[in-house]
């Protein structure tokens, strides 16, 4: 058979040749490293070369879209971009890179273990020791927590440069919670994927086990022999959230946000409906400042209260160390060789490039003089020194760092902008040369590592401070030489934690309140919406004292005391506006949907996009309408615009949400909002109604205003197929298994809800509130209606002689409904305390203080 | 001296609140110029509490409440000996510009104590204060005791005028304030001019039951005064509050670089946010013979 000829393209006859490429060089011959990569693409036509990027860029593109938090994708999505032509490391630069990686890494850490104890460097005046105290990133409440072995920095990374002459130097150290491992696993899926041929010339070292070594070396941190372990993030940005999202799978383990997180006598754990995990190691992605509000007075960054003291007692370990940040102080990066030197006792293998400080007015004066040639940088990225400056302003423009090294030259470095190597990239159709810098990372565990890979990065000439940015322009596949692959016996895989841990509880119950806001939202809305129905349809200019208590009842199911209590106000229409549209009064329609979108806001992860956007449209709608000139007059249309906004929203969400156990609490939440507000209006309503109740012929408004209220109207209609008798609407909203606006399905439903969570494990804690609930639905089933409200035709409804009982009296009746009230009440204190504040473990021992 | 020091704290939530998380530093340390005989802490309710030592020598005590509570009542109560103790005369006659370049050499050591802080920000008080309040050829001793003088003189105590979250700009645009805030600025000025100086709280015995007019500010809750380190390696402690030295009528609790490193109480707790605080110290001179 034959073949058909190869013929060589030729897409680098144009190139711009340089002597700082690292494929070509200056006379263009094809350097050894990427002889196969170029023999590669030079086998491909350059409309192959095209389709290739293409397909390279449609898959990133998904990435970008998959890992975007929904809804916000235009305004911070992920723009990932990778080239299709590959960074090669050559043998003998790998071996470098290797050894100089973790004798620089060694270095470091030892010094943030020196920093923390007796600060020998500094007390030899090794290095200037204003630097390292003026750190802001050095947190004295951290002295005295060493982590074991002193190991500050488990898993960390360097920011790497190659110079045309073929050195290789590092520009910054990202030792504390440095970002990148995820990127290098996606980039080498992606051009594997869109390139394999690119593959198939040469032997490149595997990044996929990197995830494992990562989540070994965090294993190893404790002795237990199956750890829990948790990703512990501030989740704030798309970027980092797809970082650790990606690394969570990835190791298997948990990302928890601070709200996820309980001390409870000195050991850390993890809030779940099934109820507590103690935790034994925290990889933790925030800084240090920010983990416990109570060991760093002061730091206004939220946390997990007690943590640090479950850290001093050797209860928990969290990595990288407390206090790791300060091998990142970028201050001491002038002093690289001689900590490498003081530490190791060795000459650092890789250079560091040259750093001057804006505090030394020498070096200061030699800045100024080269200021175009310079980037300037604050010492370090971390908020608290925008806290210690009382710094208002944000830290990422060039101008914001100018700003900064006129007004506190003491927390700015300069490194002159280098020129470091080039590579081809592909980009409208041709090559390029473009400036790469690399993100190596290490891990120190017993025995460190360089992982053989890294994440290259293709940027403006200016190495841009702050967190890494991937959307600039692009990324490159890093190869490691295949020699540099990592031979280990890998442990046994970790018990899958999804098995064992389920929801979080901070994932529940945000849930849990979205279901009762928007439920509660929805009610008001709907009720107001007939109330002003009502008052121009039906009582016509009947003054609007009469019109006022149902009004009033509808205020009081909201719960807002200063709602239910007041008189009758003068200008019932300011009223009502507050009662719709205020977002400062707590229990208005707006502020409802203002707390129920933070709540699911919280954990954007898992609502679908399709039910998010519907939310923020409401969101924006209301917005618009508060904000008009003629807001009071439009309450109507905002609250005709909530009740439809709400049941579409319900609906994409039943439709495209999963179904799990974190489910089931936005539906818990909902039904036992929507039976507590039934209760609280028939509590005002029904006694009142029965009062006034009389056996006469003619159609009750109050009644039939109530059915609708209730959004009971057709469903009496239809059940009875009479006018409203005060028994029958009582039952219909009490006590009808059909009925969704009663209270008895309401119940029900919760009931059902709760019995499909798979809390049944070895804790078993969901079992009393099943109980409890059941007690509910039956005492309200039970409820006496036949006293409470005799009925004017027995004989209709109940074909059996009863014999005359005698009647409760309104106040009897009121105090029946209020109990029932209570009771539901009660329910959402046993769930909140099961499965959210984990406070069921207390209940029956009686505190000092409770009443 | 011997006192009595019965330290209570006591919170109200006005609704349960589900955790409280504390840190305390109301133990007070042993030093030169006192010794604790006993110390005991209660908290109601009650729960464990963990104890370690921080940085700066201070006695450092951490409590959690777990469960659903209404108030969180902290009693600590210590017996403690003071001792008069001052600094030699020949340090205090001390030049300044000598003591500078005595401080310049051991400037590792005291570097933390020479730096602003959030709370002891140095450059509004140079701002507000541009004049000079030490020449060289001063003598150290009453050049501090002056600016001792000149905080007691130029700011009005006024109890309830600033809060902790107050920034000592308010506090000298205002030129009224509390013992914190008088602490805090004369750290700043002292800072500002090379000489280190730390935060400290403690108690102060207000009444003397030896006589009957002189009153000292500060005595229904934590008070708090400045060290200055002296050359030689004293520190001497100046309180601004009541224009004189502190000594034996001060008991000394805990120090640091300000109030965050020192706070008394430090903590939060799940609930809503409305609390009342009532904090009281009872300080009794010659407990036993009371008891007596």
């Amino acid at each position: 058979m034959l073949k058909p000829a190869i013929t060589p393209h030729e897409h680098f006859a144009d190139y711009t040749l340089s002597a700082r490429d690292e494929a070509f060089g200056a006379q263009g011959a094809v350097s050894d490293p990427y002889q196969a990569i170029v023999q590669a693409l030079q086998e491909c036509s350059a409309t192959e070369l095209k389709a290739r990027q293409q397909r390279l860029d449609r898959a990133a593109a998904e990435l970008g879209i998959q890992f975007a938090l929904p809804g916000e994708r235009k305004e911070n999505g992920i723009d990932w971009r990778l080239d299709l032509f590959p960074r090669v490391i050559s043998a003998q630069d790998w071996d470098l890179i290797s050894r100089g990686v973790i004798q620089r890494a060694e270095a470091f850490n030892a010094y943030a273990a020196d920093l923390y104890s007796d600060q020998a460097i500094l007390k030899e005046r090794v290095i200037p020791f204003q630097i390292a105290l003026q750190d802001p990133a050095f947190n004295r409440p951290f002295s005295g927590l060493s982590p074991a072995n002193n190991r500050y920095c488990l898993v960390g990374a360097f920011d790497l440069v190659r110079l045309p002459d073929g050195e290789w130097q590092v520009l910054e150290n990202q030792m504390a919670t440095p970002i990148g491992i995820s990127y290098i696993l996606q980039n080498r899926r992606l051009l594997a994927q869109a390139f394999p041929e690119l593959f198939s010339k040469m032997e490149v070292a595997p990044v996929a086990p990197f995830s494992t070594y990562l989540s070994e070396a965090l294993r190893a941190q404790s002795s237990r022999k199956n750890p829990t372990i948790v990703l512990l993030t501030r989740g704030d940005s798309d970027q980092i959230f797809f970082e650790e999202g990606f690394l969570a799978r990835h190791m298997g383990i948990s990302i928890v946000k601070p709200g996820d997180l309980l001390v409870r006598d000195s050991r850390v754990y993890l809030k779940t409906i099934r109820g507590l995990e103690r935790v034994d190691i925290i990889y933790r992605r925030i800084e240090s400042s920010s983990v416990d509000p109570i060991a760093t007075p002061g730091s206004h960054f939220g946390g997990v209260p007690g943590l640090v003291n479950c850290v001093r007692k050797g209860n928990v370990s969290v990595i990288n160390g407390l206090g790791a940040g300060v091998a990142d102080n970028r201050a001491i990066l002038r002093y690289a060789d001689r900590i490498i030197g003081y530490y190791t006792g060795k000459n650092a293998l890789i250079p560091t490039a040259p750093t001057y400080h804006l505090s030394d007015p020498d070096q200061r004066e030699y800045i100024a003089e080269r200021m175009d040639d310079m980037v300037l940088k604050p010492v370090q990225d971390h908020l608290s020194l925008k806290q210690r400056l009382d710094w208002k302003g944000r830290l990422d423009t060039k101008a914001d760092v100018e700003k900064l090294a006129r007004k506190h030259p003491e927390y700015c470095v300069a490194q002159p902008i280098l020129t470091p190597s080039q590579l081809p990239r592909f980009s409208n159709a041709k090559f390029e040369p473009h400036t790469v810098f690399m993100r190596a990372f290490f891990i120190l565990g017993d025995e460190p590592v360089v992982l053989p890979g890294g994440l290259t990065r293709q940027t403006s000439n200016r190495h841009r401070p702050g967190r890494l940015s991937v959307n600039a322009e692009g990324m490159k596949d890093t190869w490691a030489p295949a020699s540099a692959t990592i031979e280990r016996d890998p442990l046994p895989p970790l018990d899958a934690l999804s098995d064992r841990i389920s929801i979080g509880s901070r994932t529940a119950e945000a849930l849990y309140w979205a279901g009762r806001y928007l439920n509660r939202a929805e009610t008001t809305a709907r009720q107001f919406s007939i109330l002003e129905n009502l008052r121009w349809d039906q009582l016509g200019r009947i003054d609007q004292k009469v019109y006022w208590p149902l009004m009033q009842a509808v205020a009081a199911a909201t719960g807002n005391e200063t709602f239910a209590k007041s008189p009758t106000p003068k200008d019932t229409r300011e009223f009502s506006r507050r009662l719709v549209l205020d977002a400062n009064e707590s229990a208005s329609v707006n502020a409802c949907i203002r707390s129920a979108q933070s709540n699911l806001s919280s954990i954007r992860e898992i609502i679908s996009p399709e039910s998010w956007q519907a939310l923020r449209e409401l969101v924006i709608s209301l917005d618009g309408i508060s904000r008009s000139r003629n807001a009071g007059s439009r309450l109507s249309e905002a609250s005709e615009l909530v009740v439809n906004e709400i049941a579409r929203f319900n609906g994409l969400a039943e439709r495209t949400m999963l179904h799990d156990d974190a489910w089931q609490f936005y539906r818990i939440g909902s039904f036992l909002e929507r039976a507590q507000s039934a209760l609280y209006l028939l509590e005002v309503a029904l006694p009142r109604a029965a009062e006034t109740d009389k056996a006469s012929d003619e159609e009750s408004t109050d009644l039939t205003a109530l059915l609708r209220l209730t959004g009971s109207l057709d469903a009496y209609r239809r059940e009875y197929r009479s006018r409203a008798y005060l028994d029958r609407v009582a039952r219909l909203l009490l006590q009808s298994k059909n009925n969704p606006s009663s209270v008895s399905f309401c119940l029900r439903n919760l009931r059902y809800a709760l019995g499909t969570l798979s809390i049944t494990g070895e804790r078993k804690i969901g079992r009393s509130i099943q109980t409890t609930t059941d007690a509910l639905v039956g005492y309200l089933e039970s409820l006496p209606i036949a006293r409470m409200f005799p009925s004017p035709l027995r004989s209709l409804d109940d074909a059996r002689e009863l014999p005359t009982v005698a009647r409760l009296q309104p106040e009897a009746i009121r105090e029946q409904l209020v109990s029932l009230t209570k009771e539901a009440e009660l329910l959402h204190d046993t769930i909140e305390d099961v499965f959210f504040s984990h406070q069921y473990v207390y209940a029956r021992e009686p505190s000092l203080f409770d009443a | 001296m011997r006192f009595k020091v019965l330290h209570t704290t006591h919170y109200r939530y006005a609704a349960p609140a589900s955790e409280s998380f504390a840190e305390l530093r109301v133990w007070p340390k042993d030093s030169h110029a006192q010794r604790v005989i006993t110390r005991d802490l209660v908290i109601e309710p009650d729960t464990p509490v963990d104890h370690y030592i921080d940085y700066f020598g201070n006695h450092v005590e951490f409590f959690s409440i777990p469960f659903r509570h209404s108030e969180v009542k902290v009693r600590a109560v210590a017996e403690v000996e003071t001792f008069k103790d001052e600094p030699a005369q020949e340090i205090l006659e001390t030049a300044i510009g000598d003591a500078c370049q005595i401080y310049n050499s051991r400037l590792f050591r005291l570097f933390e104590y020479l730096q602003p802080t959030e709370l002891v920000p140095i450059e509004p008080v140079i701002r507000y204060f541009p004049k000079k309040f030490f020449r060289d050829a001063d003598e150290l001793g009453p050049a501090l005791l002056k600016l001792n003088q000149w905080v007691y003189d130029e700011f009005v105590y006024e109890p309830g005028a600033t809060n902790v979250s107050t920034p000592l700009e308010t506090v000298l645009k205002n030129r009224k304030g509390v013992c914190q805030d008088f602490a805090h600025l004369m750290l700043a000025i002292l800072r500002s001019h090379g000489l280190p100086a730390r935060y400290v709280s403690g108690y102060i015995e207000a009444f003397d039951p030896d006589k009957t007019a002189p009153e000292l500010i500060g005595a229904a809750a934590s008070h708090a005064w400045v060290e200055v380190y002296l050359p030689g390696g004293f520190w001497w402690g100046l309180d601004p509050t009541n224009n004189q030295p502190a000594g034996e009528r001060h008991v000394q609790v805990a120090v640091g670089r300000d109030y965050y490193d020192v706070a008394p109480m430090h903590g939060t707790y799940k609930g809503v946010l409305d609390q009342q605080l009532q904090v009281m110290v009872e300080l009794t001179r010659n407990p036993e013979a009371i008891a007596q």
